[in-house]
């Protein structure tokens, strides 16, 4: 009898059908069972003769006289009184209304997906699997409202204009929130997902992790060249990387050109260390799609969705842990017996030392970057990297706190520039968010063979008292200049000079 | 007959809880006070009472060698706090005795690049040595004997 009532069969919630009292009382009356009222379970069991022909929601009259039939019986066998029953009859039937939409649907639509690599699509609807879910509402809601506002506010001419998000904690890899489009609770194209677009900027802390990854070579106090560089290719192609604000800077310190984005030294790094070099990095990473070697690979001329631009920034917070996003932690069956747990696995790469320099640069890009701006609209520590396409196409921004990693796309369906940068477009949109939903700091752990040295800006040489533009910079252990600047030698400054001993 | 009514709905929420409660495999009874738990126990202090709560309960699991219950509570700590290194410590140790010694080897490293504390990072490394060992992997115990000998 009690397994009857378990498994009998209440109704449809659209593909999935309801079985049990347990479920039933949930679905009509978003309440469990222990708190029905005796109306609302006489409506259960007058369903039980017929869960269609007496379905509240769509046969409401029937189910109601159906209703009535039951309380008749439970007044007859003493179980109500004759007031009771009186007053039960006189009420309507209020069941839940279920939205004709998920709340949520890209994220819903990230479960569907991730599922469906598990269990069979008959499966899913037929078996009344309990899904365990990595969504935060509290942060999907404020995420959902920073877009909104500031695509009301902040980009109100631009009406077409589309965007995408994705939030995860980094380390475990849940998925806490996502944003399939401009208008978070449409389930239409979900960019977070299947939007592939160029990732510009966004791939240049992969191409100077590559080049920090042999520290004999490249450290972030080497002089990179900014200066014009043409590449033809065996077709007689000509291409003539530009920086964006189309002037050259001539020597500039690795460390800063990534802060300030800088396109030329990054083409030319890229292709010192090579090509290969940037796909292997990029794969170490957890980047699983497949690379052209092409030079303007160096420039983030590669399509990826915000969803695998979250992984791969994921590794970089994750102090190079590479961990699978996933939006699904646990599933039991109609019993609650658990199926399946997805176990937090962690698998790193990358070494952890050149990696932890390009982190130090993250974090300084934030506070004298590119994405400066944030250090006077966050009250936390952050770290992360703007990114911008040709024409400005596609405007992102990718960076984490000290347990968020989180990514913005915008730009247009059709391609065409939205006229935005990473500075000015997806980053604020993350700024936003981010004052909303991140509390900790994104707390640097640079590697414990790493030791920091003074110098000289100008130069990328040791600096000392005679510099006047020095910068304390972290180095793998024995990777530090060997010579010191000319300025270092000369002793104090023009005050120590005047007034020194 | 109300009472009898009662009877019936509390017969079907007894139903309902004792399928909830068949969830819970009976734990085993094995060592107890396992000796690196200490070291585990020492580098908890700082975090909130939340995770300081679900950390005991997952020892207490531990101990009762009901390790899929572990390991649920310590992915729940981490889904509060992602960077408490003893928790990815006892990770660690939880998939060597599920036989999930490559995976061992990553959490461990994991707590290892969390931790400053070095008695947790000297244990991080013996148990380093010992899934290496368990798979073969020869690069893997000489750098945890490099890393031990550091130590002493």
């Amino acid at each position: 009898m009690q397994t009857y009532l378990n498994e009998i069969y209440l109704g449809q919630d659209r593909n999935r059908a309801i079985h049990g009292f347990g479920l039933a009382s949930q679905f009509y009356f978003s309440k469990p069972l222990q708190q029905l009222g005796y109306d609302q379970m006489a409506l259960l069991v007058g369903m039980v003769k017929g869960a269609s022909y007496y379905n509240p929601v769509r046969n409401p009259k029937r189910a109601r006289q159906r209703r009535d039939v039951i309380l008749k019986t439970m007044l007859n066998e003493g179980v109500i009184s004759e007031n009771q029953y009186q007053a039960l009859i006189r009420k309507d039937i209020m069941v839940t209304q279920h939205r004709k939409r998920a709340r949520y649907p890209a994220f819903m639509d990230l479960v569907k997906r991730q599922l469906k690599t598990y269990y069979d699509e008959e499966d899913l609807q037929a078996e009344g699997l309990n899904i365990y879910t990595t969504l935060d509402p509290y942060i999907q809601q404020q995420a959902e409202q920073a877009v909104t506002s500031s695509m009301q506010t902040l980009f109100k001419n631009r009406p077409d204009m589309q965007i995408a998000s994705v939030i995860a904690r980094h380390g475990s890899g849940d998925v806490l929130a996502l944003i399939g489009g401009a208008n978070p609770k449409y389930p239409g194209f979900n960019r977070a997902l299947d939007a592939r677009r160029q990732i510009g900027s966004l791939i240049k802390p992969v191409v100077y992790l590559a080049a920090l990854s042999a520290p004999e070579r490249y450290t972030l106090a080497t002089v990179l060249d900014d200066s014009p560089i043409e590449l033809t290719n065996e077709l007689g192609v000509t291409w003539a990387p530009q920086n964006y604000d189309r002037e050259f800077h001539g020597d500039i310190l690795l460390f800063d050109a990534l802060l300030q984005s800088r396109n030329v030294p990054a083409v030319k790094t890229g292709l010192d260390i090579g090509l290969g070099a940037i796909a292997r990095t990029f794969r170490e990473l957890g980047g699983d799609r497949q690379l052209r070697l092409l030079p303007s690979l160096t420039l983030g001329a590669i399509e990826m969705t915000p969803f695998e631009i979250a992984g791969l920034y994921q590794t970089f917070a994750a102090d190079g842990f590479d961990t699978p996003l996933q939006s699904v932690y646990a599933v039991t069956d109609k019993h609650g017996q658990p199926l399946t747990r997805n176990s937090i696995d962690v698998q790193r790469n990358v070494q952890h030392a050149p990696l932890s320099l390009i982190n130090y640069a993250l974090r300084e890009v934030t506070r004298q970057g590119t994405a400066r701006r944030l250090s006077r609209e966050l009250a936390i520590t952050v770290a992360g990297k703007t990114g911008t396409s040709d024409e400005l196409r596609d405007s992102w921004f990718a960076g984490f706190s000290g347990e968020l990693v989180s990514v913005v796309w915008m730009g247009y369906d059709d391609n065409r520039p939205s006229g935005l940068t990473g500075s000015s477009g997806a980053l604020r949109v993350w700024s936003q968010q981010m004052q909303r939903v991140a509390t900790t700091d994104y707390p640097l752990q640079l590697d414990e063979n790493i030791a920091f040295h003074s110098i000289d800006r100008d130069t990328g040489l040791l600096g000392g008292p005679g510099c006047e533009n020095t910068i304390e910079l972290p180095f793998i252990k024995g990777s530090q200049p060997a010579q010191s600047a000319q300025c270092a030698e000369q002793g104090g400054g023009w005050f120590d000079r005047l007034f020194g001993n | 007959m109300q009472q009898h009514f009662h009877t019936f709905v509390a017969s079907l929420l007894v139903l309902l809880l004792t399928a909830c409660a068949g969830l819970t495999p009976a734990p085993q009874q094995t060592e107890t006070g396992l000796p690196w738990q200490a070291v585990w126990q020492s580098d908890t202090g700082r975090h909130n009472r939340a995770v300081q709560q679900l950390i005991r309960q997952a020892d207490d699991a531990i101990r009762n060698a009901n390790y899929d219950k572990a390991a649920s509570l310590l992915e729940r700590v981490l889904r509060i706090d992602n960077r408490v290194a003893s928790v990815w410590s006892r990770l660690g140790w939880l998939a060597m005795q599920q036989q999930q010694a490559r995976r061992a080897q990553n959490l461990l490293m994991r707590s290892n690049s969390l931790s400053r504390n070095d008695a947790l990072r000297k244990l991080n490394w013996r148990l380093y040595r010992r899934a290496s060992e368990a798979i073969d992997d020869r690069a893997g115990v000489a750098r945890a004997e490099q890393k031990l000998a550091a130590f002493d």
